[in-house]
């Protein structure tokens, strides 16, 4: 305490921030600080004032924090060993991500898996095994899905991309610039988020860094979209539109998805020879 | 109770050398503790459970480059924090607030009508939780673990400087700020009785 002002031992006010040190034990004199208050009520008052703040602290935490049931250790265990473990499926486990989404995460691969029967029985192919579902036709379903995730992707920002920024039918107030409504995009990116996280964990798992690191770029660009107001100025429009040009998101997302098309379809000619 | 017995340092040597049940016992005596920190910080259930199961993924792959210098449950809570200040900071960045409260939790006035104190004396102190529980949901992502670390956790400040990687003076600073900015939201109650007479005078 250089401060002659803050220094008690010149006969000033002890500072707030002294006294909040005090409060918590780290004050850098606290003997001299103890002396000062207990001749300066204008100091003494200020600290009474700031430790019942730090009491409201504690009783607005008390009933704040929620409970974790005994098994709580238990379940983060369940959750993360999966992600711990090594292995050749462990990829395909799901990761640990917010429960919420968990079932909106479940409700997706049995859509996905739903979808696949579906077109396998649709084709009259060879009767379904009745075993479990293979390795390798879990790959092209999460192969396939990530597909139709990445076309709806490009789809949306390529709307973006495409928008003029004029309002809408509103008419334009003098001097202010126009809004542009996204709100539909907005819901639009924020689906494709949930699902792209996904599908994100499961090319990380499958060492296909290509195809996370699209997914990563297309998560930040789609959060940022997801997140903003339902009506952007025309300068932010502007600034997403940029983006989506500078990183050459759609350019980036069309070579990958022909890629995979590409995978896919050298994959039924193999599987076609060797059935011939 | 703990299964570790007070012998956590050969728990964390086994789980060095890849003892999947050494390491599932760690996660089990720390989920508890580390929940309540992610939540302070975080200030809500899904984000807080999110941080945990991330810290115990994290550990586990550093777990070669911890050197023993910390306890391993202050290692944690380093890693913890940063995690909960970057959930944070993402949040913000997303344009998104931190409730001061779930709408879904009973309403404080319901808790605290069970109390015996008369109906003024309650509704100050709804009043109190409501404005302390608000000015926590405006810190900043460092205001705010600092300040956790601070006053719940009991952390030193040189500790907390070193967890969050501030300098001693940042961290002071950011609990400068955080206390000033509750008092000032308490201030205006001042009118109404509070602080309680007795709490100016003791």
């Amino acid at each position: 305490m250089t401060d002659p002002e803050r220094d008690p031992h010149n006969g000033g006010h002890v500072t707030e921030d002294d006294l909040i040190l005090l409060q918590y034990g780290e004050a850098p004199h606290p003997q001299a600080i103890d002396a000062h208050l207990r001749v300066c009520p204008a100091c003494r008052a200020a600290q009474a004032e700031i430790r019942a703040t730090l009491e409201a602290v504690n009783a607005a935490d008390a009933g704040e924090v929620p409970d974790r049931a005994a098994g709580y250790g238990a379940q983060v265990w369940a959750r993360i060993e999966p992600r711990l473990s090594g292995g050749r499926l462990a990829w395909l486990r799901l990761p640990a991500m917010p429960s919420r989404r968990w079932a909106l995460a479940a409700v997706l691969i049995v859509m996905l898996l739903a979808g696949f029967l579906a077109g396998r029985l649709s084709r009259t192919e060879p009767e379904m095994p009745s075993g479990p579902i293979s390795q390798e036709a879990r790959d092209r379903i999460l192969l396939l899905a990530m597909t139709g995730h990445l076309e709806r992707a490009q789809a949306m920002l390529a709307e973006i991309a495409n928008l003029n920024g004029v309002a809408h039918d509103a008419p334009q107030a003098p001097g202010s610039p126009p809004g542009v409504d996204i709100s539909s995009d907005r819901d639009r990116a924020a689906d494709l988020v949930a699902a792209g996280r996904i599908y994100r964990h499961s090319a990380s798992r499958a060492g296909e860094t290509g195809l996370e690191l699209l997914l990563d770029e297309l998560e930040r660009i789609l959060t940022d979209i997801a997140h903003a107001p339902s009506e952007i100025t025309r300068d932010e429009l502007h600034a997403i539109q940029k983006r989506i040009e500078d990183r050459g998101i759609l350019l980036k997302i069309r070579a990958i998805g022909s890629q995979v098309r590409q995978r896919e379809k050298e994959r039924r000619a193999y599987t076609g020879r060797i059935a011939i | 109770m703990s299964r570790m017995g007070g012998d956590e340092a050969s728990f964390v040597a086994r789980a060095r050398t890849g003892d999947a049940e050494a390491f599932r016992v760690l996660v089990e005596e720390h989920s508890h503790r580390l929940f309540r920190l992610a939540y302070r910080i975080a200030g809500n259930e899904q984000d807080a459970e999110d941080i945990v199961q991330e810290t115990f993924i994290k550990a586990h792959r550093s777990l070669a480059r911890y050197d023993d210098r910390a306890t391993f449950g202050a290692w944690l809570t380093r890693i913890a924090s940063n995690q909960a200040v970057d959930v944070v900071r993402a949040r913000r960045r997303g344009g998104e607030r931190v409730e001061a409260q779930d709408p879904d939790d009973p309403d404080p006035v319901d808790r605290l009508a069970e109390t015996d104190a008369g109906p003024e004396r309650r509704l100050l102190s709804v009043e109190v939780t409501r404005r302390v529980s608000h000015a926590m949901s405006r810190l900043t992502p460092n205001e705010r673990a600092a300040f956790v670390l601070r006053h719940h956790e009991e952390r030193s400040i040189a500790e907390i400087g070193a967890m969050l990687r501030l300098s001693e003076n940042a961290t002071k600073q950011c609990i400068f700020r955080a206390v000033r900015k509750m008092r000032e939201a308490l201030r205006p109650l001042a009118a109404h009785g509070w602080p309680e007479r007795g709490a100016r005078e003791s």
